[in-house]
């Protein structure tokens, strides 16, 4: 119970999270229960003021309270959503003219810019209809348009639900958006198609702290335009900034945490801030003989570090450390002792109380992570480590202590700080990698070792220059200019360390991602060996640490104590006995799954939810898996191979492909192979003698990776995996004419596996079809699941071809609404004329068929129309 | 129950939320949120009382003997008329005393304070004093450390009891190195000469209280007893928080506490 005497706040947010939890996970709380919260609420403070009611009744009342409070705090939030019903009736209709105001600051990546628009009206024809709810809209240009904070504006957009790609472990967008409150996205052409109709009655705060971010991003981009877009992430909070490829290269090394502006960012601003003002007000003797100017140099910097973060965006992670800093300097002010853990709930219970439900971002989820490793392991690392000196411990109170370290050894203040920084980055490292191995699906094995050399280069290198840069922008201009242009190759000296981290080998690993279960049985065998780890080593804890007259300055020092003082006590076995439990249950999952998958001796093929595309992932009964085509954007500014295929396959437990297969070069198909080619461990590659400027690219990277390459056409002998056999009907020898569709050379497939046949025509029309009836006859081409060729577009599917194949089953991997209809409604009339069973990506998310050589059956991801699984025969 | 009263404990409970009632110096919860130490703490604490030198205050070991004059004081009258400190210098008392310097410390100034506010009343009460002079830092040291402890402790006695604090007429002239690892004769000779006073005459004739945090040989204090006596004070007593007990600690605080050295440093 000394827990909650030191964290009183841990119950509380514990109740608002669970509370959070049943509302919006499970949906368990009506409208009238929520009458019940404020009556509990008041009745536990008149319980709890009252001096003769039991404290136990009052905090057990307040509790629930609580509890009832996260639910309601959650309810708002929906129903703020469920404002955008009123925008029905103007979804998927063409452009229509959408006034409201910009409730956030634009946002600007290549190609396009992201708008917030809080819905006011939108214009039809004949009328002005009111409508509300929140809507985010991309405009395509490279020129953001220039609109500001709280303005109204007009534009011309095409509305429709978000929706995301339906696969199983997918990221699920329309929630990620719904957190946001946005239940409407769309486009629109360009930034002219977008007008400003006055300022808006509103006057907002923020918005004179938005001008002059915009005012320093444009002197950054003006004289740092290589490399500045790291500046503005570190100084303005502007993530976006940052190209995708020194993101990529940040994020494989584990260091994505420096681009998003968190404790070590205003850790920083507030060690320095703290350190000039204490100089500052240390020139008055008058000041120094009166008050305790420690005090007052905290108060003004917390000034300084709420400026800070105004202007870099009140991120999750920036929040969480501003309100940290802020009890603190509370603490300091009020003469009150401090307690780290209980800063962090606060932080939590603040940051969930204006947005419930973050509690399901990501975002949140790794920033609370991280400081809890860090809080967490910190103190135990200190103890386990019997021979560090007392030098290398977080500041020893006493200088006379430290003085003959100072004569020894001169430097052993910066080997202490490295020292440090390695062993938070293994603490943080501790508390984030597997939420991070669940959300991005790797482990940066080196992330510590990277930290140790990009954490100082940001925190000193770039972060102080270029906020006292920042500071002098507005009176200076000319001399910020000259500061921002030499930081610009500061900025590119991190970028290129960290790219050459990213090019170690083994940087990062890719994984399966933990489910729930795994999370808790491996922090569980962690966290208890640890603990059983620390009571067993009592006698051999460092030294140093343990001190009687040694004092240390930061709190972690007083906790290792506190925890050495209690680990004497306590015998480790039983902790000994709860981790191997949760090993011994960790390792029977683990292997139960791995003989299931064992024994499964079924042939399945899964048609991936890629949007318009087509990616299907075979699994033979061997346990050789073939990935065939993989989706892709015609634009490519969305990489489906990295946001879609490569968390499915991951999710699956894949690492490995037997082979890689393209059936033609289109980018619907081949662009998502880029990422798996790169990343995935692939034993061969096939594909067409058809060559583009996408078959050449994947080419290079199967030759970069000395991934065989196979070229197959009609010729090639039929491939025999166990009693699955593959045959290739098409296409003919040689490339294709020069002028001709790639889409009437593309690779078809069949595959049989005992009395149950595949046919995969890829995109082939319908004088393809014909062309092969006429050539193999009908009885090579009959199948039992046909994937409908060319998406189900008109082009395809003629009535001759779906006669002779006679598939029970045909599988749509199209979404309608892009540049073709597909799949056609003619097209798929003629499919339910045949009654052949439809299946499709767009509605039912990923398909799945499989087949044990005689039953056929299938299952969706999602489906609103078949029950989601059912056998075909 | 009055209104004010019960908005008074909501508002308590809330504070006491966010800030849980801590010991200042482990962390241990307090059993009482107005605790000022924790109960472990609060009983390392060694209030100091007779027997003593009634001279130096210098504390003895056998409770029989009664109060006399300690063998430093008979050989050589210090220039103060007593010297006395709240507890010894040790456990809680000493942590104390070091984070208050050495650390961003949160509640330990008032705390400190209220200790050196009861010896006050227990051994200065009878007397009267028309000014209150904490023992001075070197500017140089001021900076390093941005306050003196001894005006942080001293603050709240010259509100409570109307004494006036003269913290700039003493000064510390010469930067001394610590006091730490020295012997009392080194230390004596380490302080000579340090202090001086800006205004002599406002000195003359007053009686005058001493302040500082720890007091170990008395070196410190005596050097600045003898600058205050050369301007004529009437009277100079000598007010601590701590004083190094070697008497009774059988490892003396000079030898192994670093700490202790950092005694007027």
């Amino acid at each position: 119970m000394q827990i909650l005497a030191s964290q009183p706040l841990l119950p509380f947010v514990l109740a608002f999270a669970a509370g959070i939890c049943l509302n919006l996970e499970f949906g368990f709380f009506s409208p009238a229960f929520f009458l019940l919260a404020p009556l509990g609420l008041l009745g536990a403070a008149v319980a709890h003021a009252l001096p003769r009611l039991g404290n136990k009744t009052s905090v057990l009342l307040l509790f629930f309270a609580v509890l009832l409070a996260g639910a309601l705090d959650s309810e708002q939030e929906k129903q703020k959503l469920e404002a955008a019903d009123s925008l029905i009736p103007f979804l998927d209709r063409g452009p229509v003219r959408l006034i409201g105001r910009l409730a956030e600051p634009v946002v600007a990546y290549s190609g396009y810019s992201r708008l917030t628009i809080e819905a006011e009206q939108v214009l039809t024809e004949n009328r002005a209809s009111p409508v509300a709810g929140r809507v985010r809209v991309n405009v395509s240009g490279e020129e953001p348009p220039a609109v500001k904070l709280g303005e109204r504006l007009i534009l011309v957009a095409q509305l429709r639900r978000p929706q995301s790609f339906r696969n199983p472990g997918g990221f699920q967008y329309e929630e990620y958006l719904a957190r946001r409150g946005i239940a409407v996205i769309g486009t629109a052409k360009g930034a002219d198609e977008i007008y400003r109709i006055g300022e808006g009655s509103r006057w907002n705060p923020l918005s004179a702290v938005d001008r002059l971010r915009d005012r320093l991003a444009a002197l950054i981009t003006a004289q740092a335009p290589d490399h500045g877009g790291l500046l503005r992430a570190l100084l303005l909070g502007e993530e976006t900034a940052v190209p995708e490829a020194v993101w990529d290269a940040f994020r494989d090394t584990g260091l994505a945490h420096l681009l998003s502006i968190s404790g070590l960012h205003l850790g920083m601003v507030a060690g320095m801030g703290f350190l000039l003002f204490r100089f500052l007000f240390g020139l008055s003797e008058w000041l120094m003989l009166r008050f305790n100017i420690r005090r007052l140099a905290g108060g003004v910097t917390f000034l300084l570090v709420l400026g800070y973060a105004l202007l870099a965006g009140a991120s999750v992670p920036t929040l969480r450390a501003l309100i940290m800093v802020g009890v603190y300097v509370g603490a300091l002010l009020l003469g009150r002792t401090y307690h780290l853990w209980n800063s962090l709930w606060l932080a939590l219970l603040l940051i969930l109380l204006f947005w419930p439900s973050a509690l399901f971002e990501a975002g949140l989820q790794l920033s609370f992570a991280a400081v809890m490793g860090i809080l967490y392991l910190l103190p135990r690392l200190w103890l386990l480590f019997p021979k560090t000196k007392l030098s290398f411990f977080p500041d020893p109170l006493q200088e006379p202590a430290v003085a003959s370290f100072t004569r020894r050894y001169p430097f052993w203040k910066i080997g202490r700080y490295f020292f440090n920084l390695l062993f938070v980055s293994i603490a943080a490292q501790f508390g984030v990698a597997l939420i991070a191995a669940r959300y991005f699906h790797q482990l940066n094995p080196f992330a510590a070792l990277h930290n140790l050399a990009a954490v100082p280069a940001v925190e000193l290198l770039l972060l102080p220059p270029g906020l006292l840069v920042s500071a002098l922008a507005l009176p200076f201009p000319a001399a910020a200019g000259f500061g921002f242009r030499l930081l610009d190759h500061v900025s590119a000296f991190v970028e290129q360390m960290v790219a050459g981290f990213s090019a170690w080998p083994g940087a990062f690993i890719l994984v399966r991602a933990p489910s729930l279960l795994e999370l808790v049985l491996i922090y569980g065998f962690l966290i208890l060996g640890l603990e059983g780890l620390i009571r067993r080593r009592r006698k051999r804890f460092s030294w140093d640490l343990l001190r009687p007259d040694i004092s240390f300055r930061d709190p972690f020092g007083v906790e290792a104590r506190q925890i050495a003082q209690t680990a004497a006590a306590q015998r480790s076995w039983p902790l000994w006995a709860g981790a191997i439990t949760c090993l011994t249950l960790l390792l029977s999952i683990e292997t139960s799954r791995l003989v299931s998958d064992r024994r499964d001796r079924d042939l399945r093929l899964t048609a991936l939810d890629v949007g318009a595309g087509q990616c299907l992932l075979v699994r033979l009964p061997d346990h050789s898996r073939f990935l065939i085509d993989g989706g892709g954007f015609f634009n490519n500014i969305y990489d489906v191979g990295a946001n879609v295929v490569a968390p499915y396959l991951l999710g699956q437990g894949i690492h490995s492909l037997t082979a890689v297969v393209l059936t033609h070069p289109h980018p619907d198909h081949g662009n998502g192979l880029v990422y798996i080619l790169e990343h995935f461990r692939v034993g061969e590659f096939w594909l067409t003698a058809d060559r583009n400027f996408l078959a050449e690219e994947l080419l290079t990277i199967a030759a970069r990776r000395s991934i065989p390459v196979r070229i197959l056409d009609d010729q090639s002998p039929v491939t025999l995996q166990g009693e699955t056999q593959i045959r290739i009907l098409f296409p003919p020898p040689g490339p294709a004419g020069h002028h001709a569709d790639l889409n009437d050379h593309a690779l078809a497939l069949r595959l049989s596996y005992r009395d149950r046949h595949i046919l995969l025509p890829a995109d082939m029309t319908s004088h393809i079809e014909r062309r092969l009836l006429k050539q193999l006859g009908a009885p090579a081409l009959r199948a039992d699941l046909l994937i409908a060729p060319h998406h189900g577009s008109k082009s395809s599917s003629s009535p001759e071809f779906l006669d002779a194949v006679q598939p029970r089953a045909a599988i749509f991997s199209a979404r309608p609404g892009g540049w073709y209809q597909m799949p056609h409604p003619e097209v798929l009339k003629r499919y339910q004329e045949r009654r052949i069973r439809i299946l499709r990506t767009d509605r039912d998310g990923a398909v799945t068929v499989r087949t044990d050589g005689q039953s056929l059956e299938f299952e969706t991801a999602v489906s609103p129309e078949t029950t989601g699984t059912g056998s075909l025969f | 129950m009055s209104d004010t009263n019960f908005f008074r404990r909501l508002l308590a409970s809330l504070a006491a939320s966010v800030y849980p009632g801590l010991c200042p110096l482990c962390q241990t919860p307090l059993e009482k949120a107005d605790a000022r130490f924790c109960a472990p703490c609060e009983a390392s604490l060694i209030p100091l009382g007779p027997p003593r030198c009634p001279k130096c205050g210098e504390p003895f070991v056998a409770p029989d003997t009664g109060d006399h004059l300690c063998g430093n004081c008979s050989r050589r009258k210090p220039p103060f008329a007593r010297a006395r400190a709240y507890g010894l210098y040790q456990g809680a008392l000493a942590e104390g005393i070091k984070r208050l310097k050495f650390s961003n410390h949160f509640a330990l100034d008032r705390r400190l304070a209220v200790l050196l506010e009861q010896a006050f009343i227990a051994e200065m009460s009878g007397a009267a004093y028309d000014l209150i002079i904490p023992v001075p830092l070197h500017r140089k040291r001021l900076r390093q450390r941005g306050f003196n402890q001894a005006i942080l402790i001293a603050l709240p006695l010259t509100r409570h009891h109307h004494l006036r604090l003269d913290h700039h007429n003493l000064v510390r002239v010469r930067d001394t190195p610590p006091q730490y690892g020295l012997s009392r004769r080194q230390r004596e000779q380490n302080v000579k000469g340090a202090f001086s006073l800006q205004a002599p005459k406002a000195i003359a004739g007053r009686r005058v209280l001493l302040v500082d945090d720890i007091l170990t040989t008395g070196a410190t204090a005596r050097e600045c007893a003898r600058t205050l006596r050369r301007a004529k004070a009437a009277n100079i007593d000598v007010l601590t928080l701590a004083r190094a007990g070697m008497a009774r600690a059988p490892t003396g605080p000079e030898e192994s506490d670093p700490g202790a050295g950092e005694e007027e440093a």
